[in-house]
């Protein structure tokens, strides 16, 4: 074990009730390596608030990170709110595009990431995104994930997948080779294809809003 | 083990006449496994039945023509998540949410009868408590006969953790009915506006 000595020296100093950083400067030792030797220590109620009260800024740095918190989670849901109201106008491609996402899509809070093998499904997404949301094709990104490293191969897919959503090679991200049995080659001979869209935080918000139009329930779990 | 091998053994014998229950004892597999392998799809039965498959497509490309709201979203999820079988409505989730609105679409727009729907649950758990709980959480959820719940599946795994995540398990709805399935694949044939021909089986 490293420094032993320290080690012991430092718990004794937290036990007093002295923070982190101050006993990293006294031993002249990490922080880190503090921290990890004394975490295991509690502290009294009224060392806790001693310390709280060293620290002038205490819960003041913390502000500004709260406040954008709020004023993002605010815009999502006003982008939730306009996908609602889009819902209701009941568009079909926009039903389409919607339930696609989400069942197969990716349910993150800043993006928007859809991923599947079947080209017809491929193909109906990229049309909700350029008919529907009016996504120009420079913001759209795509990378394939296969089973075969053989570069011959890699090539072809990466053709077969363009042509299949009509993009031009410059949207295409570096392929992706996967690990697998042989069955899975055998099963997915075009690898997966997912579609990315750059500064898509109002478009997937806009989709969960819809969907949760659409299907009459409020998701809680899309509040983020 | 199976292999390759063994099914074109398999196809020789049949071809050769013996029966389907012969070639399973003589290869030591199960008879069923010996009618998989030895369909022909040529055979007057197996074609009367891919047009009769057809024509339900047909019935369900019709249906989407006349554009309902509930029909087209019931039919593009079971795209997405339902399983690609040829015989048997499959749809699978944990989302309440997505379970409900596909339930709504069978009983509304495929007039499917509560005694025809099996649910068959999934869960991380060990506690019989707790499986009773989550058999009951979706019986109540999609207003189902306690009939209708087929053997709870106990998953293996970490059960602890993936207990937390999924707390009420995965629940899968079956309806055994060629018809249903084969309209809903033409369904969305005509929703996405393709023809997929792997769905003529």
């Amino acid at each position: 074990m490293a420094k032993p000595f320290l080690r012991e020296e430092a718990r004794q100093l937290r036990a007093e009730g002295i923070s982190v950083g101050a006993i990293s400067t006294r031993l002249s030792v990490s922080k880190s390596s503090v921290s990890l030797w004394v975490r295991d220590i509690q502290l009294t109620n009224d060392q806790l608030e001693q310390l709280k009260n060293n620290h002038v800024q205490y819960g003041e740095q913390n502000k500004g990170a709260q406040t954008n918190k709020k004023v993002f989670k605010t815009l999502r849901m006003c982008y939730q709110e306009t996908g609602r109201v889009k819902a209701k106008e009941g568009h079909p491609l926009h039903i389409n595009g919607c339930m696609l996402y989400w069942a197969e899509g990716a349910k993150e809070a800043n993006r928007f990431y859809f991923i599947n093998s079947d080209p017809n499904m491929m193909r109906l997404m990229m049309r909700f995104l350029r008919e529907e949301m009016k996504i120009s094709d420079s913001d759209i990104t795509i990378r394939i994930h296969c089973h075969f490293d053989n570069p011959v191969e890699v090539s072809r897919v990466e053709t077969y997948w363009l042509t299949v959503l009509g993009l031009e090679s410059n949207s295409l991200r570096r392929t992706v080779y996967k690990e697998g049995s042989e069955n899975r080659e055998k099963r997915l001979p075009n690898g997966v294809c997912s579609i990315r869209v750059k500064n898509s935080v109002w478009l997937v918000q806009h989709v969960y809003g819809a969907i949760q139009e659409y299907s009459q329930t409020a998701n809680s779990e899309w509040e983020f | 083990m199976v292999t390759r091998q063994t099914r074109a053994k398999a196809r020789e014998l049949r071809a050769s006449g013996l029966t389907g229950q012969e070639i399973a004892d003589l290869l030591q597999v199960s008879l069923t496994s010996i009618i998989k392998w030895t369909r022909d799809p040529n055979h007057p039965y197996s074609v009367k039945a891919r047009v009769r498959r057809l024509q339900w497509q047909e019935e369900g490309r019709k249906a989407a023509r006349e554009a309902n709201k509930l029909h087209r979203m019931g039919s593009l999820l079971y795209w997405a998540e339902g399983g690609k079988s040829r015989n048997s409505v499959v749809f699978g989730n944990t989302d309440t949410a997505m379970m409900l609105l596909f339930i709504k679409f069978l009983r509304t727009e495929l007039a499917v009868k509560d005694d025809e729907i099996k649910l068959h649950i999934q869960a991380h758990a060990v506690d019989p408590i707790q499986i009773k709980q989550i058999e009951y959480y979706w019986l109540n959820i999609l207003i189902l006969p306690h009939s209708a719940l087929m053997k709870t599946h106990l998953k293996k795994g970490n059960h602890e953790r993936k207990h937390k995540t999924y707390e009420n398990g995965f629940c899968v709805i079956y309806v055994n009915d060629t018809r249903l399935v084969q309209h809903i694949y033409g369904a969305i044939q005509e929703y996405g506006g393709f023809d997929n021909p792997e769905w003529l089986f």
